[in-house]
């Protein structure tokens, strides 16, 4: 066995051209293999993340009877919104939280009006959490407009002509059903990435907000983010269990719509992984095909001398596990080089000149692997490559040593 | 003389001939294959979006998309929906009705927006296969389907009877007792909270607007000839009708396809990577092999260049035939595949279908993938053939036949 072995050894270097093919197969299978799953993982991660970021959230806290019905005397009780800070506060699950005023009502501007959510929020907590202040087309964030500044998203300011600067009027119900409409300037124009959700949703300051409705700490809502996403279905419970009175429910229970595409990528990424692997085993086989072929005099002439059919067969299946094993690190380096790479530059999957993906939408996808990944996707790569030398091996003991000798 | 040197040596070692082929037909494979899985999925995935919630293309009255009321409506004769059946493109036309009201039940009201199905049609699996109780409202019966939870919120159940309380067309006020049939869970909690059902009749009754429509949902033959499609319609409603394509409604939907074609495209980039390497892999061991031979023939007299063009002969030949035969193998799976398409199982499939999804991949059969990418699989085949070129050009005869 040994002497196999080191047979086996020296026909990989004796040949490199031939070696060079099959290890540089092995290597680009892996790399392959691995980019295709990470650059998968990271266009889920990107749609999600950005979602989750800008409009989502970890999880949302309401009062139980606002989630039923958004109405504006469904606000969290004062009592609870006092404890509800302190245990957020203490959690260090949490990251950030901020707390908002919610109410319906209507922009109007001379171009017509649109029933939008007014969202009261603290621009400094807010900044902590969503990443609105970051997506502004034009404008400024709560810093400029000394009163009654109003964020706007690009669709809505699409529909009522309306951009930074500008004024509108709001309109909305007050806690004693008076109705009131008040003037209020556009300071900035925001692009989430989702034009109905840009489409539906204001902010303006919560202290603007409470004292037109002739309120103090008015709170409908509270938007966490936690450290890690992980934690935000089991902080939920936590606080489901100590409030009665609210509710807090993790992003895919507000959103189910962002845990489904998870679920739908999962088939394809499979799908083409095994294609790829069927490819690079076939590219295996057939390069191993040929070399046996272009051996038939060598192959030829180990039978003659006495090697048996099991040693030949043997040797050849050990000099494609040598070199599947040489091109697995090599694989896995430069693999982790370009995903390393993308995952910090990106790459670009639309043009950026296209007007329609000018504003909000995030074109960039930053490829990303779990290290258990490298390891199963590398394991799967090395067997196929194993595996495909099997059928070559055996071809090679089909020859006759008297003809296979003379072949030229 | 060449030629038929080329042509021999293509039968005289067969071994091979056949592994040449049967790499370039490999690649054809692969590439027009996973082609046509992405497409097939991305076809899919706009069919079903398309045909569950606004057709490929609607036609308004001038204004209703950008202030969706009632009084944007307009009447069925007012359009001539039989020549828009008549075009070749069009495959359906579906009217659509819709508008917003109060349901109430004793003093708990909520406002919900009423959708109306024409009953003549089937209905869209999105409805059918997420009716949690009951059944969908049978014409002339008065029924109502509403989303679990609004029906929850004004605590109403199957059998009870709602209010319904809101303005008809150009302001007549409308009013009417409705019977609940059942419920739907949309999988879209804010949706559930507010949506309702009921047939055509009874909405247009309730409006007091019989025959009024607030659009036409146009189901297309070729979705990708959308624009002249609409400009043959526009030609046909005249200037009081706007006609839009789903990528105005709807560009999100429009955006998450230009996405999924751009990953696609580099998942072609990577597995053309792979083909290139076993293509040249195979090229190469078939140089070596017949090194000796090449030899010979450098010794006995034969000029390199001729050799050369012998061997480009020898392999363009073979590279066509794998390309068509590649195709050929390749054409069954992709029908095989189109009306039998892989069944996604489990989970997975149950969350794709509650979303209007059918949980299943079909393969395209648009003819243009296998000639695009066999015309490609060629000409990288073609370009390979540089090596034997280079290799024939460096060759010393008396090494090349030492053994």
């Amino acid at each position: 066995m040994k002497t196999i072995l080191k047979i086996a050894w020296r026909n990989v270097w004796r040949n490199k051209l031939r070696s060079g093919v099959v290890f540089a197969s092995v290597v680009m299978g892996i790399w392959a293999g691995l980019f295709v799953v990470s650059l998968s993982i990271g266009m889920m991660d990107q749609s999600k993340r950005s979602t989750i970021e800008s409009q989502v959230s970890h999880l949302k806290i309401h009062s139980t009877e606002f989630i039923k019905d958004e109405k504006l005397m469904n606000n969290i009780d004062p009592s609870t919104l006092t404890a509800l800070e302190e245990f957020l506060n203490s959690d260090d699950r949490v990251k950030s939280f901020t707390e908002r005023t919610v109410i319906d009502g209507t922009v109007t501007t001379a171009h017509g009006f649109k029933n939008v959510k007014i969202i009261g929020v603290d621009p400094e907590m807010e900044q902590l959490v969503t990443t609105i202040y970051d997506r502004l087309d034009t404008g400024s964030y709560f810093s400029q407009v000394k009163n009654n500044p109003i964020l706007i998203g690009r669709s809505l300011g699409d529909d009522l002509k309306l951009d930074a600067g500008k004024s509108v009027n709001l309109s909305f119900m007050t806690i004693d059903t008076n109705s009131v409409s008040i003037g209020f300037k556009a300071e900035g124009v925001f692009s989430s990435g989702n034009g109905s959700f840009d489409k539906m949703n204001v902010f303006v300051k919560r202290d603007d907000l409470n004292a037109l409705l002739m309120c103090d700490n008015y709170i409908h809502e509270f938007a966490v983010m936690c450290n890690t996403i992980e934690d935000a279905a089991l902080l939920a419970d936590a606080i489901n269990a100590q409030f009665p009175d609210i509710e807090a429910r993790p992003w895919n229970v507000v959103s189910p719509e962002l845990g489904y595409t998870d679920e739908m990528m999962g088939t394809s990424i499979m799908i083409i992984l095994l294609i790829i692997i069927f490819a690079l085993t076939f590219g295996i086989v057939n390069t191993m095909l040929m070399a046996v072929l272009e051996r038939k005099r060598e192959l030829g002439m180990l039978l003659c001398v006495g090697m048996n059919k099991r040693k030949v067969f043997i040797m050849i299946m050990f000099e494609t596990i040598f070199l599947s094993l040489a091109a697995a690190p090599i694989g896995l380096l430069i693999s982790w080089a370009t995903i390393s790479y993308f995952g910090n530059h990106g790459i670009n999957l639309m043009d950026v000149e296209d007007a329609m993906y000018q504003f909000g939408y995030d074109p960039m996808v930053y490829t990303k692997l779990d290290a258990s990944v490298y390891i199963t996707i590398t394991m799967m790569i090395m067997i196929a490559a194993t595996i495909s030398s099997i059928y070559p091996a055996r071809k090679a003991l089909k020859y006759n040593p008297a003809e296979a000798v003379r072949a030229i | 003389m060449i030629v038929k040197l080329a042509w021999k040596n293509i039968w005289r070692n067969r071994r091979r001939t056949f592994i040449t082929i049967s790499a370039i037909a490999f690649a054809v494979l692969f590439a027009v294959g996973m082609r046509s899985m992405q497409q097939g999925m991305e076809e899919q995935m706009l069919e079903s979006i398309v045909n569950n919630n606004m057709g490929y293309i609607q036609i308004h009255n001038n204004g209703f998309w950008d202030e969706q009321t009632l009084d944007n409506g307009f009447y069925a004769d007012e359009i001539p929906i039989d020549e828009i059946e008549a075009l070749s493109e069009i495959v359906a036309v579906d009217k659509k009705l819709e508008t917003g009201t109060l349901s109430s039940n004793g003093n708990i009201s909520r406002g919900t927006f009423v959708m109306s199905y024409d009953q003549t049609k089937e209905l869209p699996t999105k409805i059918t296969n997420n009716i949690t109780e009951g059944t969908f409202p049978e014409a002339g019966k008065g029924e109502i389907l509403m989303g679990e939870e609004l029906a929850e919120y004004i605590n109403v159940e199957i059998g009870d009877t709602i209010i319904f309380l809101g303005q008809g067309y150009q302001g007549a006020t409308a009013a009417g007792l409705y019977t609940l049939s059942g419920t739907i869970d949309l999988h879209v909690p804010d949706l559930n909270k507010i949506i309702a059902y009921m047939t055509m009749e009874d909405l247009q009754e309730f409006i007091s607007a019989p025959e009024l429509l607030s659009a036409l949902l146009i189901e297309v033959k070729h979705p990708d000839r959308i624009d002249e499609t609409i400009k043959d319609l526009e030609s046909i409603v005249g200037d009081g009708f706007e006609v839009m394509a789903w990528y105005d409604m709807n560009p999100e939907l429009k955006q998450t396809l230009d996405t999924s074609a751009a990953k696609g495209w580099i998942m072609n980039f990577i597995l053309y990577m792979i083909i290139t390497f076993v293509m040249f892999g195979t090229i190469l061991m078939a140089t070596q092999e017949r090194r000796y031979e090449l030899g010979v023939l450098l010794a006995i007299g034969m000029k390199k260049w001729r050799s050369m063009v012998m061997v480009v002969i020898e392999n363009i030949i073979i590279n066509i035939i794998g390309v068509i035969v590649g195709i050929a193998i390749m054409t069954p799976i992709s029908y095989h595949f189109h009306s039998n398409p892989i069944v996604i199982q489990g989970e997975q499939a149950e969350l794709m279908e509650s979303m209007g999804f059918e949980a299943v991949i079909p393969f395209s059969i648009d003819p243009t993938i296998a000639l695009n990418h066999a015309s490609i699989v060629l000409v990288i085949s073609i370009l390979l053939l540089l090596y034997p070129i280079l290799s024939i050009r460096k060759m010393k005869p008396v090494e090349a036949m030492k053994l």
